[in-house]
């Protein structure tokens, strides 16, 4: 929202400049976005009057103007088509440099000398305007330089919080600029009191939908026109000009915040109402859209039926117009909830609904309704007539919190003086009083009279800050236990019903008041000693809900606060007007509970750092992907999940696995000197009841031996992580057969892509990868042990066998492994002959622990165990 | 007539079947041969005249485009798995080749050098840090943070959700959601961060990006305060950008914070932006079983890469998540 400097000025007592104002509001909630600086017009742009119009003799579109400099008459070539005889203008003369940086020169068009130019509002800077020349106030003096008249101001490009409707303001604004600066105050414009009648005007049938409906009935004068200052506030905010009785109504949106609606009242069919929507209901808008309403929408309507969308927009049925004589005036406060809601479903983001949805105070349309009335007699000889109605269906009650100074100082860490909080609360239109047990004691006998005890009981409380609830039976169980002898003034004792049934249910009860005195709150306050109390069979005990009632204030919330609901929204305007500049900063004192549970995330940091020290690059891909990704990639396309609103088709899916991300990276870094990549993220999976996560890492190497050199990560992996790495082969789209496998138990997989795959993301060279269920394999991290250290020497053979070329070495060592001490993998060997048939040779190493004497007899025993074992279950031949 | 549709799908899943170049050409001929459908069709095209002809002229060319199409495809798949045969079986369970071997210096992504940093830091202040997940139910991401439905906050939070869960479920917005989770399943008091991807349905430029890393920060306890969440703060900052840094805190709104601020670094003369922060609101503290009255806490939450950008000078965020080796090696 972009706000006028002048214009908030003229609510403040002291005047700020530009950027004292920016200050200002910086201290509070409000965001300053931009400031916008003015440019000074040059003084060369000066009032002129049009004396005569003539068409140019050589172009169409174009005509001659004669205009009165108030020295003399210069003739100026002009194509605006609101150029009328007698209209007061702004004629850049020769020379004029306009705020855009261009300068006027005297010029001939189509051989007609020109002596300046006639400005419309973009060129003088005042707008977006550039449909026709500005026309100035008949008032202004010819030739008086336009930099003289104090038109343009500069303006604060604002961002303001959802949950202040007064920041939406004039009023607010300055009242909160005023409040941070101890020698300003809001100047608020002068309002008559009036009288309304309490009828039923608007016949609100759903409850909680309209808290009030103010009506006026008004004779305006027709022809009355909005003065100049209004149609320049109003520019100011971005609103053009209508008609005086709508400009007004604007006008009052933007001052007070307070949204209102002009109807003819020649339009208007019998009695006004405010219910929702029916079936087949539709409502032509102001701006000529036709919706058709829902049953959630809220309207005015007349006999008619809808006339408008509550809070929203009006309809054009009963619009205002220039030759209407007679208005109703609505000012409602609606539904926050209904109005945004409304609002949403067509897409019609009023200025009227989006003060709505912040939720408007009760009391405001009353200020409005008078600001309003009073504009009206002004500008449009307005008479009012009949009465002003309204129909309110919640009044306002004013509301108070209590505040712990002690508790706010421990909350926000300031050191707090009492008597500062006091006038900084009331530096914003609080009521803040020191509260004092006794003085609220002793006003509890009043109350009494119209309420029950709970309930002067918790407002006591309330007032103090503490929240004890709205029962005696709640009362009971939030206190803190005490024992009667260590009873201090504001102590509360229950005493339950003597009637049996009611199984010792509180409905006695006092309030301790020192020198053994309480005083007992029953109908009216007595005062009586405390053994009446604790001596009594009925007596089930004592409560304290606050150790210390000293420094505690009691604060009246000012109606147009109703951002302000506990009391912690006090600390908050304390910390505001003391500023956060001024706040210490210290070191929270308290030690973790647990920290165990939460290593997951620091392990996989040590995995990064452990694969890039491998020389591979960690990559950030996004976690959406294609269908095209999807199609190619997926195993399973049911268990991707579906993004319902994406903006791209990039980002139809949530990724089950990062492959297509990466292959997409290797596309565009096949030429890199660096081939291998990685990635740690999560990937998620369609599941019920809920989605499944998982961490996974990727990683992806290109270019020759890829496979090889992927496997050679994932032994490090397995080496880093202490465990033993077991294979299977797979058959999966994704990879060439026999060059790819899976890691046991589902711990992941790793191969070398198939052509196809590398086809579809254009990559020309191979590309190996693997995927490793990451979190799995942190968390079942063994400890390291070391094995006892061998007295005597191992005795090693190699083996060399001779198997079909499929069979992996994994099968022979899980074969061997528990019979030797060691299976080592050696080499391995194919010719073209070994190839043709499908065969190749593996040579093992193994190791036999025969003890201190191993013989030569025993050492042929082990190896032809190996032997007979690997003919056996390999189906294979030892050479 | 012949049906497009039901021949093209037909033939589709034939082509599926192939086992080898023999086969196809069996299929090329069913489909396009002299004795196919379709050639019978072309042939009594001379008995049709004028535009019935034309149209139908069309019809039969475009269907047999889609014809060769399914055919040229089938074919390049039989070529990708007689190459595959011609692949050696690689042993799987043979060591594989050392990286280590080549020297390359590998490097961490900008995102993880900066949240290698932070976990140091937060470590060393005593802080847990706790793992998430990224995709949230409405009521963890909103609701329990003071945001019911119709709430004009999320409004700051432009969202994704997840199709068919009627909107309940979605790609986080931010990682403030885990505040509840964890608060309703641990006791105080705590300590911890919260890193994780979060999601905003928003375009893309060079300072913003949809998908991005946040950092959530929590602490609650008895008397935690406010200046215990600016000093913590400085110490991070002071920490991740140079001693000389220097903080500041502007008044804000969330709905799930009171007093709410935004928080600013002054790094290198310069006032940056870096997140939101406050005071835990009493209600949500309420809503997860601690009682406001006895603890009180803070909560914070930054962007990593807007860290990142800051730190290592990097002018586009959309660099961190388009890898091009070239700037990654960088880092």
């Amino acid at each position: 929202m972009k706000i006028s400097v002048k214009l908030i000025n003229s609510y403040l007592k002291k005047h700020l400049n530009t950027g004292q104002m920016a200050e200002a509001l910086e201290s509070t909630e409000v965001e300053v976005e931009e400031i916008l600086y003015a440019k000074k017009l040059d003084s060369k742009i000066i009032v002129a009057r049009v004396l005569e119009v003539t068409l140019h003799p050589n172009a169409n579109m174009l005509k001659i103007a004669k205009v009165d400099t108030g020295i003399g008459v210069v003739s100026v070539v002009c194509g605006a088509t609101n150029i009328e005889a007698n209209i007061i203008v702004a004629l850049a003369q020769i020379g004029t440099i306009l705020p855009s940086g261009d300068e006027i020169k005297e010029v001939e068009i189509r051989g007609e000398r020109s002596h300046g130019m006639l400005c419309s509002e973009l060129e003088m800077g005042w707008g977006e305007d550039h449909s026709g020349i500005v026309v100035l106030p008949p008032s202004l003096p010819l030739g008086q330089s336009l930099c003289d008249i104090d038109k343009i101001s500069d303006t604060i490009d604002i961002k303001t919080p959802s949950n202040r409707w007064d920041y939406l303001s004039y009023i607010g604004l300055a009242r909160e600029i005023a409040a941070t600066q101890a020698d300003n105050s809001l100047i608020e414009p002068g309002i008559a009191k009036i009288t309304y009648h309490d009828r039923e005007v608007a016949k609100v049938k759903q409850s909680g939908q309209c808290h009030a409906f103010y009506l006026t009935k008004l004779r305006v004068s027709p022809d009355a026109l909005s003065p100049q200052w209004l149609v320049d506030n109003l520019q100011a905010a971005g609103l053009r000009t209508i008609n005086a009785v709508v400009d007004i109504t604007n006008f009052i949106m933007l001052e007070y915040g307070q949204p209102s609606h002009a109807y003819d009242a020649s339009k208007i069919a019998g009695d006004f109402g405010v219910r929702f929507a029916k079936p087949g209901e539709s409502l032509t808008t102001l701006d000529g859209k036709l919706i058709n309403l829902s049953s959630q929408d809220l309207v005015v309507v007349d006999n008619s039926g809808p006339i408008g969308l509550a809070g929203v927009i009006g309809g054009q049925s009963t619009a205002t117009s220039s030759d209407t004589s007679e208005i109703w005036i609505e000012v409602a406060n609606f539904d926050k909830t209904t109005i945004r809601k409304s609002a949403l479903r067509y897409g019609i983001r009023t200025e009227a609904s989006s003060r709505f949805e912040r939720g408007l105070p009760l009391p405001l349309p009353d200020f409005a309704t008078r600001r309003i009335i009073g504009l009206l007699q002004s500008i449009c000889n307005a008479e009012v007539i009949d009465s002003p109605t309204r129909q309110v269906e919640l009044e306002y009650n004013s509301f108070k919190l209590g505040m712990r100074i002690r508790k706010a100082e421990k909350f926000l860490g300031f050191k707090l003086d009492e008597k500062e909080v006091i006038q900084i609360l009331a530096k914003r239109g609080f009521k803040p009083v020191h509260f004092s047990l006794t003085k609220a004691v002793k006003a509890l006998g009043s109350k009494l009279e119209s309420s029950a005890s709970a309930e002067v009981l918790s407002q006591l409380f309330a007032s103090a800050g503490i929240l004890i609830g709205a029962s005696l039976r709640d009362q009971i169980k939030a206190g803190m236990e005490v024992p009667d002898i260590s009873l201090k003034p504001g102590d509360v004792l229950f005493l339950s019903s003597a009637v049996p049934k009611a199984k010792r249910a509180p409905v006695g009860v006092g309030i301790f008041i020192g020198k053994n005195r309480v005083m007992n709150l029953a109908g009216k306050t007595s005062i009586v000693p405390v053994t009446k109390y604790t001596k009594s069979k009925l007596f089930l005990g004592a409560r304290r809900y606050l150790e210390n009632f000293n420094h505690i204030i009691s604060v009246e919330v000012p109606w147009w606060r109703n951002d302000i609901s506990i009391e912690s929204d006090l600390f908050e305007e304390v910390a505001k007007a003391l500023g956060y500049a001024a706040m210490p900063a210290t070191l929270p004192e308290i030690q973790n509970s647990n920290t165990a549970d939460h290593q997951l995330l620091p392990s996989l940091m040590v995995i990064r750092e452990k694969l890039s020290s491998l020389g591979l690059i960690e990559v950030m891909t996004y976690s959406f992907v294609s269908k095209f990704d999807v199609d190619n990639i997926s195993s399973d396309s049911s268990k991707n999940l579906q993004i319902e609103n994406p903006l791209s088709s990039e980002q139809d899916f949530l990724r089950t696995s990062l492959v297509s991300s990466h292959l997409r990276v290797v596309n565009t870094n096949q030429t890199s000197r660096h081939d291998g990549i990685f990635e740690i993220s999560r990937v998620y999976e369609h599941s019920q009841p809920s989605p499944k996560e998982k961490w996974v890492l990727t990683v992806s190497i290109w270019h020759e031996h890829s496979l090889a050199r992927i496997k050679g990560v994932l032994d490090d992996l397995f080496g880093w992580q202490r465990q033993e790495l077991v294979v299977a082969r797979i058959v999966s789209k994704l990879y060439i057969p026999n060059r790819s496998g899976s890691i046991l138990p589902s711990l992941g997989e790793f191969g070398q892509l198939s052509p196809t795959i590398l086809r579809q993301y254009e990559i020309d060279t191979e590309v190996a990868i693997m995927n490793i269920e990451i979190q799995k394999i942190i968390e079942s991290k063994p400890e390291p042990k070391a094995l006892p250290r061998p007295t005597y020497q191992i005795i090693y053979r190699d083996l060399t066998i001779e198997l079909a070329d499929v069979t992996i070495y994994q099968s022979i060592s899980r074969l061997l492994v528990n019979k030797f001490y060691s299976v080592r993998y050696k080499v391995e060997f194919q010719n073209d002959e070994l190839k043709k048939s499908s065969k190749k040779r593996l040579t093992i190493t193994i190791g036999i622990d025969l003890g201190p004497n191993p013989t030569s007899a025993q050492i042929n025993e082990k190896i032809s165990l190996a032997t007979k074992l690997i003919r056996l279950k390999i189906k294979a031949r030892v050479l | 007539m012949i049906k497009t549709s039901s021949i093209i799908g037909e033939i589709k899943s034939s082509s599926l079947k192939l086992k080898n170049k023999k086969d196809l050409v069996l299929l090329r001929s069913k489909y396009l041969g002299k004795k196919s459908l379709l050639a019978s069709e072309m042939a009594d095209l001379v008995k049709l005249k004028g535009a019935q002809r034309a149209k139908l002229g069309r019809e039969l060319n475009t269907l047999k485009e889609s014809i060769e199409a399914v055919l040229t495809s089938a074919q390049t798949r039989l070529e990708d798995l007689e190459n595959q045969t011609q692949y050696q079986p690689f042993d799987i369970s043979s060591p594989g080749e050392s990286l280590s071997s080549e020297s390359r210096v590998g490097h961490l992504h900008p995102v993880s050098l900066v949240l290698k940093e932070t976990y140091q830091i937060f470590t060393e202040l005593g802080f847990a840090i706790v793992d998430s997940l990224e995709i949230e139910t409405d009521w963890y991401n909103f609701e329990a943070l003071n945001m019911p439905d119709i709430h004009p906050a999320r409004e700051m939070q432009d969202t994704f959700y997840i199709k068919g869960s009627n909107k309940k479920l979605l790609p986080r917005t931010h990682t403030s959601g885990m505040q509840v989770r964890f608060m309703l399943e641990n006791k105080p008091p705590f300590k911890i961060i919260v890193p994780g991807k979060v999601f905003r349905s928003e375009n893309e430029d060079a300072t913003h990006s949809w998908s991005f890393n946040q950092i959530e920060g929590l602490v609650v306890g008895e008397g935690v305060s406010m200046a215990n969440l600016k000093g913590v703060l400085l110490q991070i900052v002071k920490r991740q950008l140079g001693k000389e840094t220097e903080i500041r805190f502007r008044p804000s709104y969330f709905p799930y914070t009171e007093p709410s601020v935004e928080v600013d670094a002054k790094y290198n003369g310069k006032w940056l932006e870096l997140g939101g922060a406050g005071m835990v609101h009493p209600e949500v503290l309420a809503r997860c079983g601690i009682d406001p009255d006895k603890y009180s806490g803070f909560a914070f939450g930054w962007g990593v890469e807007r860290i990142a950008a800051i730190k290592y000078n990097i002018s586009d965020l959309r660099q961190m998540w388009r890898p091009k080796i070239e700037f990654l090696e960088q880092f």
